[in-house]
């Protein structure tokens, strides 16, 4: 063997006893396994799936055609949804997403 | 005017002919509203009911389990986003209309169905006419939900459901904040799950630096010992990083560990930790005389001390569908 492998053995176990060191110590601590990042929270900014949803609705315009197309080709389906009504009769539409939901009446 | 009002939950989305709801699976077909996902899942397996979880009910069993595109929440950690957050034009779907979904349920010699992994809310229909089939032919159904519906079309799925999984996530800003809903529809449904006499277990994830401080889970616990009693099971399951929440790290054990004994310290006589490894809390231990009940070790079963429902040392009755 060569003299350079024999150096690197110890320098490899050292590494290998270093980490197993520091997952138990960490496991014994109920610190995280793995090391967190730095935490940046994510909460959303109050109009966040809002925005998204609006973003979306953008876009569904397009996808109409292969909706359609889909559907003839019994892909998807065509099944009459229940709970349900037309705005007929109703009064002028709000806006299709209020921030989360309505509350249920108290 | 051809737009329509979905009243199908809380949401309560006005739609535009050519539109979405915000669920994806609902769509305004010129004035008419259809449901794109009736017999169409995206997802077809067979799991074992502690997977989903369910700890109390006909342990050890496997379950037929289904789901479609979409979803009325957007939970920025959710773990199955590539469906729940997909159109159903974007997935591949079967062609599984209810009928054939109870009679694969039979030939894979499952005694359950599991509407699940996306949100069962959003096939409704597919959902309700396939339990009424199987409650038909003996087959159990199962909700595994996070419990976003409008009370009318709540009561006519569970009047067919056997048991569910819900999840309770977190207060009123983690709901606005994190999941894109709110609390109140989710507290009524568990309150009507529970008054109905339906089977339920609760589901926390503890998200890090999100839900886990202790006075939050303590706000949790309280809730449920309060408003539903100490009897119905609560899981604490461990997060790990995904979709747009991939920059936290998992829920360290130790987090779940002291919820755990908030929720003993709290009266509650069923709690369990999940997504972890081997561990105590795993196991079902009678309220009564505390001895262990079932013994598991992830999804499987080790031993099984109970007789119809009973604890078999003490004769103590352990809530729960057995058979």
């Amino acid at each position: 063997m060569k003299l350079k492998n024999l150096v690197l053995i110890p320098v490899i176990l050292a590494i290998l006893a270093a980490t197993a060191w520091s997952v138990y110590k960490s496991s014994k601590s109920g610190a995280p396994l793995q090391t967190p990042q730095t935490v940046t929270t994510n909460v959303p900014a109050d109009n966040f799936f809002e925005t998204l949803y609006r973003e979306r609705l953008k876009e569904e315009g397009d996808r109409t055609a292969k909706v359609e197309k889909m559907i003839k080709e019994g892909k998807l389906s065509d099944k009459p949804a229940r709970y349900t009504k037309s705005t007929m009769n109703l009064p002028p539409p709000t806006p299709p997403y209020k921030g989360g939901g309505k509350e249920p009446a108290q | 005017m051809k737009d329509v009002y979905c009243e199908l939950c809380p949401r309560g989305c006005h739609i535009e002919a050519g539109k979405h709801g915000y669920c994806r699976a609902r769509y305004n077909r010129d004035g008419k509203l259809v449901s794109l996902v009736y017999g169409k899942p995206c997802a077809v397996h067979i799991d074992p009911i502690e997977k989903k979880p369910l700890f109390h009910f006909l342990p050890t069993s496997k379950i037929f389990s289904i789901a479609t595109a979409g979803c009325n929440l957007h939970c920025l950690y959710c773990q199955n986003w590539d469906i729940s957050q997909k159109y159903p034009d974007e997935v591949d779907n079967f062609n599984l209309p209810p009928d054939d979904v109870v009679r694969e349920t039979i030939e894979n010699k499952c005694p359950s169905i599991a509407y699940t992994y996306s949100e069962p809310c959003t096939f409704f229909e597919y959902a309700l006419d396939t339990s009424k089939i199987a409650r038909s032919k003996g087959i159990k159904n199962v909700l595994v939900t996070a419990a976003y519906l409008n009370d009318a079309p709540l009561r006519e799925l569970l009047s067919v459901t056997d048991g569910a999984s819900i999840t309770f996530k977190g207060n009123a800003k983690f709901y606005r904040d994190v999941v894109g809903g709110t609390r109140a529809p989710v507290e009524r449904y568990i309150k009507t799950a529970h008054k109905m006499g339906v089977h339920f277990e609760l589901i926390h994830l503890v998200v890090p630096t999100m839900n886990d401080k202790k006075e939050e889970l303590q706000e949790i616990i309280s809730w449920v010992a309060n408003e539903l009693g100490p009897d119905v099971p609560l899981h604490f399951t461990r997060f790990f990083p995904l979709y747009r929440l991939s920059n936290l790290y998992p829920t360290p054990v130790a987090t779940l560990m002291d919820a755990t004994h908030m929720a003993a310290d709290a009266g509650l006589n069923y709690v369990y930790v999940g997504n972890t490894p081997p561990n105590e809390f795993e196991n079902t231990r009678c309220a009564r005389c505390k001895k262990i009940v079932i013994k598991r070790s992830g999804f499987i079963v080790l031993e099984m001390n109970l007789k119809g429902g009973y604890c078999k040392f003490c004769n103590n009755k352990i809530p729960g569908v057995w058979k």
